[in-house]
C-alpha cells in the first residue's frame, strides 16, 4: 500500500480538478444547462419517426385497370425502384387511375428523398407521348408533420346554422389560426361548400334549338374582364377596365344565351340556376357527452386541423392555437357555435412530459434517500448532486443530439437513474474507505481513492455502454423509436463517469474538509459490525459449493438446478403464460372506428350506417365526445399516415374518431373500452354488412393492419378467389377479428359506347360527347361567381338536376351541336353496355398482390398466436381444388412466386425485424463486454466467467412477467438487454476483489467467502437502486416490461450472482490452486 | 356567521360559473356609448327583369292616295311635324281639270233642271184645268224629277274631284317627327305608293317577351318597373299580355304602357329597355349594411340583449342602398349595435375582464 505507483487517468483527473476553481462553475454550468434544456426541448408524447414517403398520382382517364397497370403502373414502379434509399414500393391500380406509394428508409433524409423521386419522374417524362392522354404525375410527399397537432371541431344546437354556415366560419379562422407561429397546414373537413347550380332541362334546351355548347360558352365569355390599360384626358390618365364580372346569382340566370325566333333565351328558360350547397361528398358529425348531453344526438360540424412545422414545440403550437380560437370568439366566430378541442397533442406531450420529469425526481429522490441510508447524510447529498448534475447535463445532450423530450428519452433517463448513480456511489464509498484508513488528508487520499476504483469503474461503465449502444443500429421504424434508451443511456454514462472523477471530489472534500473525525469513528462503528453478519452468512451459503473436490456433487446439482430454472422460464413463454407482442396498448384517450361499406353503397346510405353506430358508442360511460366522418377521413394520426388513412374518400367508407374521457377520470384502459366497442358495434356493422375496424392507436410504430397476408400468384383473379378462402380461416379463427381483404365488392358499371361510325356520318364528335355527359353527370364548373369576400372560389355547376340523374332517359335527351350546327340526340349515336366495374389491383414491389388482414383480440391480444394458429391451419385447408396448403414466407417476398404463395406481413414483420435487429445487437453487445473483460482481466476464461450470469437473468424475467401477467415486449427485451451491462458490472467486482485478496495470498476459499460478503453491500445498492428506477416505469403501458425486466432480473441475478460467481470462479479455479503444488 | 355564508355563496357561484362555457358571460357588459338599431321589417318585392323593346303607338308610313309627280316635300328627316301640315304636294293639274269639268257638269244640270221645273209649273196650271192629260203630265213631272237627280249626281262628281285635287297635298295625321322620306321630289306617284314615314314620340309603349315560366305571376301582379337610362325607375300597371304564348318562342307578347303623366320620359321607339315585372311580394327584414360585421366569409351583427352582447350568425340576402337583407338570424324588433367596431372591442373587453 505504501507503494507510491503513478496514478491512473482517473486519479489524475480527480486531482487536478480537486482544488481548481473551474469545477464547481463548471457543475453550475451543467446545471444551467439542464434548466435551459428543459425550457427549451419540444415536448412529444411519443418520438418523431422520421419517415418519409410519398404519393404519385397518375391520372389515365378512361382507361381500364389492366391498361393503367401495364402501361403506367408498372413502368412507374420501375422508375421508383431504381431510387437509393426506397424501401417498398406499393400501388393501387384503379381504372382510370393509378396510385404508387413509395416508402423510403427510415432516417431518409427527407428532401433528398423528395428531390430524388421527383428527378425520378421528372427525366422520364418522355415516356410516354403527350396526347396519350396519361397525366402528369402528381406527387404528395408525406411525412410525420402532416399529422395535425391540434384539431378543433365546430358545431352548434341551434338548427338554423347549416355545414354550409360552419363551413363559412372555418374558412375564416383559418387564417387567424395560420398566424400562431409555428403552424403548419391548417384544413377544414367536412362542412359543404356553395355553389351555382345550373341545372339544365334537356329537352328545354332542345325546343331552343340551343345545345349544352352553347350554355357552356355562355357562361364562360360572360364572365370575362380584364385591365385594358390606360386612357389620357385633360393631362390624366385614367384605367379603363372592360367587362365585369358575374357576381349574383341574377347575373347568371338573366344571361342571353342565345336568340330564338327573334326573342332572346336567358338561361333560367332553360335550366334552373340557385345559390345552393353543394351536393355533400362528405357528412361530418359531432355527438359528445358534456353535462349530461345525450350522446346519441348528433350535431353537424366541421372540423379545423392544424398541423405545425417541423422541429416546432407541440405544445407552444397548441397553447397557441387555442388560445387564439378563444381571442376569435365574439371576433369571427359566432357565439351559438361551439368549438371543441377535439384533439390536443401539445396537451397529451406537456402532460406527459410533466409526469416523467415529476417521476425522474422521484427516482432521484428515491435513489438519494437509498444512499442516506446507506452511506450517511453527506454522502447522500454528494451522491444526490452528481446525479443532478449528470441528469442536467444528460438532458442537455439529448436536446444537442436532436431528440425531443418525449416518454422514451425521459424513460431512459429513468430506468438508468440506478446506473447513473453508481459511479458516484463506488467512488464516494471508496473515499469513504481510505477515510477510515486515515494516514492521508483527505486531499492525499481522495486521488488515490478514486484512482482505485477507477478502472473497475470505466470497465462497468464501458459494459453497460457496450450493451445498450448496438440497439441504436436497430434498423425499420422501431430503430428511431426506441433509439433515445441506447443514446440517453450511454451518454449519460459518459457523462455520470465524468462527474464521478470531476465533480464528486471536489464536493467530497468541500463538505468532509471539517468532518473528518466524525466520519472516521462512525465509518469504523460500522465496518466493525458490518463485516462478521456477512460474512457468517455468506460462508454459510458458499461453503457447501466449495469444499474442492468435496463441494464437487452441490455444484453440479448447483448448476443443474439453475439450468432446469432456466428450463422453466423458458417454458412460460411456450405455454402462454408469458405472452410475447411487439408493444403493448397504451392508455390513450381515444381510438377509431374505420368504417367500410361494400364498395358502390351510398353515401347517406355510409352516414346512416355510421350514425348508429355511433348511436351503440354512446352507452360506453367513458366517451367524451366522438366525431363522425362519412365519405372522407377524420384528422389522421400517425397510424392513419402510415396506413394511409388520409387517402380513404369515398362514398363507401368513412371514420369515427371515439374521445375518452381524460384517463385520471376513468378505472377502465383505453384498450377494454375498445374491445367493449367491437362489441357494441358487432349487431349493427351486421345488419349494414358494413366492415368496422375498432383501431387503436398503436403504442409504437404503425403497420397496416395487425395481421396481414399477402398472396402472391401468377394470376389476380385467382390470387383473388384464394384470398377470399384465407378470408375464411381468418374469421374461422378464435380471437382474430377485423378480418377484411383488398377484393371489392361488385360494383355496376355502365358504358356509354359511342358508335363512332355513325357519329362521324352526322358530323359529331367523341369529345364533345364525353364533355357533355361529364357535365351532366359529374358537373362542370364553367365559371366562377365573384365575391369580396370568399375565401375559396363560388363555382357556376353546370349539371343535370340531381332527380333525373339516376334515369339515363333524360340524359340521352341531350343535343349534341353537330358539325353542320345541326342538333343530333345523344340516343342516336351511342348505345349502353352494362357490366360490372373492374377491380383495383395492388401491387406490392412490382408483384400483384391481394392482402387479408385482420387484428387479434381476445386473450392473447398478440397476433403472433394468431398467426402461427390460422398459418397451421391453412396447411390443412383446401384452398384450391384437389391443392391442400400454401407456401408461407415469413420473412421476405417469394423470389418467384410461380406457385400459389403467402408472405405474412403487419406486426409480425416488424416484430421478426426488430427482434432480430435486438438480438443482433445483444449478440453484439456480448462481444464487447467479452472484449472489455479480456482487456481488463488478461484471460480469455475469465471473462467467460464473468458473463456467466447473463443467462441467470432469463430467471428473474420470464417469471416476472408471467407474474405480475404483463407481455414480453420489445421494451422488455431492452431491459434484459441493459440488464446484462449491469449484471457483469457485478461479476467484475467479485472476480477482481478474488484475484486481489488471492494474490495478497489468502486462501482461495476463504478469499472468495470474503469476496461475496465484502462485495455484498456495493452489489445490492446497484442493484436496489437500479430497481427503485424501475419502479417508477412500472405502471407505464409501454415501459412497464422494460421495468418488470428490470426489477425481477436484478433481483433474481444479483442474489444468485452472489452465489454462482464465487461458485463458478472457484471450481473453475481450485483445481489450478490443487495442481499448482504439485 | 354573516361573512361565512357570503363566502359560501360566492363559492358557489365561481364554481357555476366556471362550468359554463366560457364564450357566454352572465354578467352584463358595459354598454355605454353604444348605440343600437332596430331591425325592421320591411315589405319587398321580388322581381324578374327582361328586356324590351319600345315602340311607338303611332308610327305610319304615309302613302300617295292619287297619282301624280311629287313636287314639294317641305320637310325633311328628323323634321318635327304637326298635325295638319303639308309634308307632301303632288302635282294637281290633272285633278284640278276634272274639277272645273264636273263645275261645269254641275252647272248644265242645273240650268236643265231649271228648265223642267218651269215646263212643270206650266203644265201644272193647264192640268188643274183639265186641259192636259194626265199622262201629259205625268211626263213632264218625270223630266223634272230626272233633271233634279242628275244635278245631284254633278254635285257629287264635283266633291269627288275636289277630293282628288285636296289628295295632292298630304297632310301630316298627328305629331310627330319624320323619320323616313320614300320618294323625292319629282317622282311619279300612284295611288299607294309610300312616300313618307313619321312616328309620333308622345306615345310609346314597350314590348316584351316573357318567358311561360313568369307568367303566372306577372299576370297577378300586373305591375312592372320600367328602368330608364339614367337609372331611375318609371312604374306601370297597364299592361296588355297575350292570351297565347308564341309557339315556336314560348313567350309572352307583353305591351307595357308608358303611364299618362310621365310624358316628359325620354324613351325612344326602337330601343332597348330593362323592365322589372313584380312576381311577388314579402316580408323582409332589413338592417343598415354598416352594422354587420363582415369577417372573411362570416357575417355577423352583435345583438344588444339584457345588457350584453352576443354576437350573432346571420345570412345575407340581397343589398338595397345602405340597407341589406336578412334571411336568418335575426328576428323583427332586435336591438343591435350600430357600430360593429366598437361593439367587437366591448364584446373582447368585457370577456378578458370576466377571466
Amino acid at each position: 500500500m505504501s507503494v507510491e505507483k503513478p496514478l491512473g487517468i482517473s486519479g489524475r483527473i480527480a486531482k487536478t480538478f480537486l482544488t481548481t476553481e473551474i469545477t464547481p462553475l463548471l457543475a453550475l454550468v451543467g446545471l444551467l444547462l439542464g434548466l435551459f434544456a428543459i425550457f427549451v426541448t419540444p415536448r412529444e408524447e411519443e418520438p418523431q419517426i422520421n419517415v418519409t414517403f410519398a404519393n404519385v398520382f397518375i391520372a389515365y382517364p378512361g382507361a381500364t385497370a389492366q391498361e393503367v397497370e401495364s402501361l403506367v403502373t408498372t413502368p412507374s414502379e420501375q422508375i421508383v425502384s431504381e431510387l437509393v434509399g426506397v424501401k417498398h414500393v406499393y400501388s393501387i391500380t384503379y381504372p382510370g387511375l393509378s396510385v404508387l406509394t413509395v416508402r423510403f428508409k427510415v432516417g431518409e433524409a427527407r428532401n433528398d428523398a423528395i428531390v430524388r423521386l421527383y428527378n425520378a419522374f421528372y427525366s422520364n417524362q418522355d415516356r410516354l407521348p403527350y396526347n396519350l392522354g396519361v397525366m402528369q404525375p402528381l406527387i404528395k410527399p408525406k411525412g410525420i408533420d402532416d399529422v395535425p397537432v391540434v384539431s378543433a371541431t365546430l358545431w352548434s344546437e341551434n338548427p338554423g346554422l347549416t355545414a354550409a354556415d360552419l363551413l363559412n366560419v372555418a374558412h375564416s379562422v383559418e387564417a387567424g389560426l395560420q398566424r400562431v407561429a409555428g403552424t403548419r397546414e391548417i384544413k377544414s373537413i367536412g362542412g359543404l361548400s356553395s355553389v351555382v347550380k345550373v341545372n339544365f332541362d334537356p329537352a328545354r334546351l332542345s325546343s331552343y334549338q340551343l345545345s349544352l355548347d352553347d350554355v357552356r360558352h355562355a357562361l364562360a365569355s360572360a364572365n370575362a374582364s380584364a385591365n385594358a390599360g390606360e386612357l389620357v384626358k385633360n393631362n390624366q390618365s385614367v384605367q379603363l377596365q372592360v367587362g365585369t364580372f358575374l357576381t349574383s346569382v341574377d347575373d347568371v340566370s338573366s344571361l342571353v344565351i342565345g336568340v330564338y325566333q327573334g326573342a332572346p333565351v336567358y338561361l333560367r328558360d332553360v335550366a334552373g340556376v340557385q345559390l345552393t350547397t353543394n351536393t355533400p361528398a362528405q357528412y361530418v358529425a359531432f355527438g359528445h357527452a358534456d353535462k349530461g348531453a345525450n350522446p346519441a344526438q348528433q350535431y353537424p360540424a366541421v372540423t379545423l386541423t392544424v398541423a405545425k412545422k417541423p422541429g416546432e414545440n407541440a405544445v407552444d403550437v397548441a397553447a397557441g392555437v387555442i388560445e387564439r380560437i378563444e381571442q376569435l370568439k365574439g371576433v369571427v366566430i359566432p357565439d351559438d357555435i361551439n368549438i371543441s378541442i377535439t384533439r390536443n397533442y401539445g396537451q397529451t406531450a406537456e402532460e406527459k412530459a410533466q409526469t416523467l420529469i415529476k417521476k425522474l425526481i422521484f427516482a432521484t429522490l428515491s435513489v438519494i434517500v437509498l444512499v442516506l441510508f446507506a452511506l450517511g447524510r453527506r454522502e447522500a447529498f454528494v451522491v444526490g448532486l452528481a446525479v443532478v448534475v449528470t441528469l442536467a447535463i444528460t438532458l442537455f445532450a439529448s436536446w444537442a443530439w436532436g431528440f425531443t423530450l418525449n416518454r422514451v428519452s425521459l424513460f431512459a433517463l429513468i430506468f438508468s437513474i440506478g446506473i447513473l448513480v453508481d459511479d458516484a456511489i463506488v467512488v464516494v464509498e471508496n473515499i469513504h474507505r481510505h477515510m477510515t484508513m486515515g494516514g492521508r488528508t483527505l486531499k492525499q487520499a481522495i486521488p488515490l481513492a478514486v484512482d482505485e476504483v477507477g478502472g473497475p469503474t470505466i470497465l462497468a461503465t464501458f459494459t453497460v455502454i457496450a450493451a445498450l449502444l448496438p440497439m441504436a443500429f436497430v434498423s425499420g421504424l422501431m430503430g428511431p423509436y426506441m433509439r433515445p434508451i441506447p443514446i440517453n443511456a450511454s451518454t449519460g454514462m459518459l457523462i455520470s463517469l465524468a462527474v464521478a472523477f470531476i465533480f464528486t471530489p471536489w464536493l467530497f472534500l468541500r463538505l468532509f474538509k471539517n468532518a473528518k473525525l466524525h466520519a472516521e469513528e462512525h465509518q469504523a462503528a460500522e465496518s466493525q459490525a458490518k463485516g462478521p453478519r456477512y460474512q457468517a452468512l455468506f460462508t454459510k451459503i458458499l461453503s457447501p459449493f466449495l469444499n474442492a473436490r468435496a463441494g464437487r456433487g452441490k455444484r453440479v446439482g448447483l448448476l443443474l438446478s439453475i439450468l432446469l430454472l432456466i428450463g422453466v422460464s423458458v417454458a412460460l413463454v411456450v405455454s402462454k403464460d408469458v405472452i410475447m407482442k411487439m408493444l403493448p396498448f397504451d392508455n390513450k384517450s381515444e381510438f377509431e372506428l374505420v368504417v367500410d361499406m361494400p364498395e358502390g353503397t351510398s353515401l347517406e346510405q355510409t352516414y346512416a350506417a355510421m350514425q348508429q353506430l355511433a348511436a351503440d358508442l354512446s352507452v360506453l360511460p367513458e366517451l367524451k365526445n366522438y366525431q363522425l366522418y362519412a365519405g372522407t377521413a377524420a384528422p389522421i394520426n400517425f397510424n392513419g399516415l402510415v396506413r394511409q388513412y388520409y387517402l380513404r374518400s369515398g362514398a363507401n367508407m368513412g371514420e369515427i374518431q371515439v374521445n375518452l374521457v381524460h384517463k385520471s377520470e376513468r378505472s377502465r384502459k383505453s384498450h377494454d373500452i375498445a374491445l367493449e366497442a367491437r362489441q357494441l358495434i358487432a349487431a349493427t356493422a351486421k345488419k349494414y354488412h358494413a366492415n368496422v375496424k375498432v383501431v387503436e392507436m398503436p403504442p409504437g410504430p404503425p403497420v397496416m393492419a395487425p395481421l396481414v397476408a399477402e398472396i402472391y400468384g401468377l394470376d389476380y383473379a385467382r390470387q383473388q378467389a384464394i384470398a377470399a378462402k384465407i378470408k375464411t380461416v381468418f374469421a374461422q379463427t378464435t380471437d382474430v377479428v377485423d378480418v377484411d381483404d383488398s377484393v371489392e365488392a361488385a360494383q355496376a358499371k355502365w358504358t356509354l359506347v359511342v358508335d363512332r361510325a355513325k357519329a362521324a356520318k352526322l358530323g359529331v364528335d367523341q369529345a364533345s360527347i364525353v364533355a357533355d355527359v361529364q357535365a351532366a353527370i359529374a358537373g362542370e364548373d364553367s365559371s366562377y361567381l365573384h365575391s369580396q369576400t370568399r375565401k375559396n372560389p363560388l363555382p357556376v355547376r353546370l349539371t343535370l338536376p340531381a332527380s333525373s340523374k339516376s334515369d339515363l332517359q333524360a340524359l340521352q335527351n341531350l343535343k349534341i351541336r353537330a358539325a353542320s350546327g345541326e342538333l343530333i340526340a345523344l340516343s342516336e349515336v351511342t348505345s349502353l353496355v352494362k357490366a360490372e366495374r373492374e377491380q383495383a389491383i395492388y401491387h406490392k414491389d412490382l408483384l400483384p398482390v391481394v392482402y387479408v388482414t385482420g387484428d387479434a383480440a381476445g386473450e392473447a391480444d398478440s397476433p403472433l398466436y394468431g398467426l402461427f394458429e390460422i398459418a397451421a391451419a391453412l396447411d390443412k385447408a383446401e384452398l384450391e381444388a384437389g391443392n391442400n396448403g400454401i407456401e408461407q414466407f415469413y420473412t421476405a417476398q417469394p423470389a418467384n412466386p410461380y406457385q400459389w404463395s403467402l408472405k405474412w406481413d403487419g406486426e409480425w414483420q416488424i416484430t421478426y425485424e426488430t427482434f432480430r435487429d435486438m438480438g443482433i445487437a445483444y449478440s453484439v453487445g456480448l462481444i464487447m463486454i467479452y472484449l472489455l473483460v479480456v482487456a481488463q482481466f488478461r484471460s480469455y476464461s475469465v471473462p467467460l466467467i464473468i458473463m456467466a450470469p447473463i443467462p441467470l437473468t432469463i430467471i428473474g424475467i420470464l417469471p416476472g412477467h408471467a407474474l405480475l401477467g404483463q407481455q414480453f415486449t420489445a421494451p422488455s427485451m431492452i431491459g434484459m438487454i441493459a440488464l446484462a451491462g449491469i449484471i457483469v458490472r457485478n461479476s467484475i467486482l467479485l472476480v477482481d476483489f478474488i484475484q486481489q485478496q488471492v494474490a495478497a495470498g489468502k486462501d482461495l476459499q476463504q478469499a472468495t467467502i470474503e469476496a461475496a460478503a465484502v462485495r455484498s453491500t456495493p452489489i445490492a445498492l446497484t442493484a436496489i437502486a437500479a430497481m427503485m428506477g424501475g419502479f417508477f416505469i412500472l405502471d407505464d403501458p409501454i415501459f412497464g416490461g422494460l421495468a418488470v425486466s428490470l426489477i425481477f432480473g436484478l433481483l433474481v441475478s444479483t442474489i444468485l450472482t452472489l452465489v454462482v460467481i464465487p461458485v463458478v470462479y472457484y471450481a473453475y479455479n481450485y483445481q489450478q490452486q490443487v495442481n499448482k503444488p504439485n | 356567521m354573516k361573512s361565512l355564508a357570503l363566502v359560501l355563496s360566492s363559492l358557489l357561484l365561481i364554481t357555476g360559473c366556471g362550468e359554463q362555457t366560457p364564450a357566454r358571460q352572465s354578467t352584463p357588459m358595459d354598454l355605454t356609448g353604444l348605440s343600437g338599431v332596430a331591425v325592421t321589417s320591411q315589405n319587398t318585392e321580388q322581381q324578374i327583369e327582361l328586356d324590351g323593346t319600345v315602340e311607338a303607338v303611332n308610327r305610319a308610313v304615309v302613302s300617295a292616295q292619287t297619282s301624280g309627280r311629287v313636287t314639294a316635300l317641305p320637310f325633311d328627316v328628323g323634321d318635327q311635324v304637326n298635325a295638319g301640315d303639308v309634308i307632301a304636294q303632288i302635282t294637281s293639274e290633272e285633278q284640278q281639270a276634272a274639277v272645273n269639268s264636273a263645275m261645269a257638269q254641275v252647272n248644265e244640270a242645273r240650268a236643265r233642271f231649271a228648265e223642267a221645273d218651269a215646263q212643270l209649273t206650266r203644265i201644272a196650271d193647264v192640268f188643274k184645268k183639265g186641259v192636259v192629260s194626265k199622262a201629259e203630265f205625268d211626263q213632264v213631272k218625270a223630266a223634272q224629277q230626272s233633271a233634279e237627280a242628275r244635278v245631284t249626281s254633278a254635285e257629287a262628281a264635283l266633291s269627288d274631284a275636289k277630293q282628288r285635287l285636296q289628295y295632292t297635298q298630304v297632310i301630316a295625321p298627328y305629331s310627330g317627327i319624320l323619320v323616313r322620306r320614300l320618294v323625292d321630289v319629282g317622282a311619279t306617284v300612284a295611288p299607294g305608293t309610300p312616300l313618307l314615314e313619321g312616328v309620333s314620340l308622345a306615345d310609346v309603349r314597350i314590348r316584351v317577351n316573357v318567358p311561360q315560366n313568369s307568367i303566372q305571376a306577372v299576370r297577378k301582379y300586373r305591375k312592372a318597373q320600367i328602368m330608364l337610362a339614367d337609372g331611375s325607375m318609371l312604374e306601370s300597371t297597364d299592361l296588355r299580355i297575350s292570351p297565347s304564348a308564341d309557339a315556336s318562342s314560348h313567350s309572352f307578347l307583353t305591351l307595357v304602357e308608358i303611364p299618362q303623366n310621365a310624358s316628359n320620359v325620354s324613351l325612344l321607339p326602337g330601343s332597348l329597355t330593362k323592365v322589372a315585372f313584380v312576381t311577388g311580394t314579402e316580408q323582409q327584414l332589413v338592417i343598415p349594411k354598416n352594422a354587420v360585421a363582415q369577417r372573411g366569409e362570416v357575417s355577423a351583427v352583435y345583438v344588444i340583449n339584457q345588457q350584453q352582447l352576443v354576437f350573432r350568425y346571420i345570412r345575407l340576402g340581397k343589398t338595397m342602398g345602405d340597407k341589406v337583407v336578412v334571411q336568418s338570424g335575426l328576428a323583427e324588433n332586435d336591438q343591435i349595435a350600430s357600430d360593429v367596431i366598437q361593439a367587437a372591442a366591448i364584446y373582447k373587453q368585457s370577456s378578458v375582464a370576466a377571466q
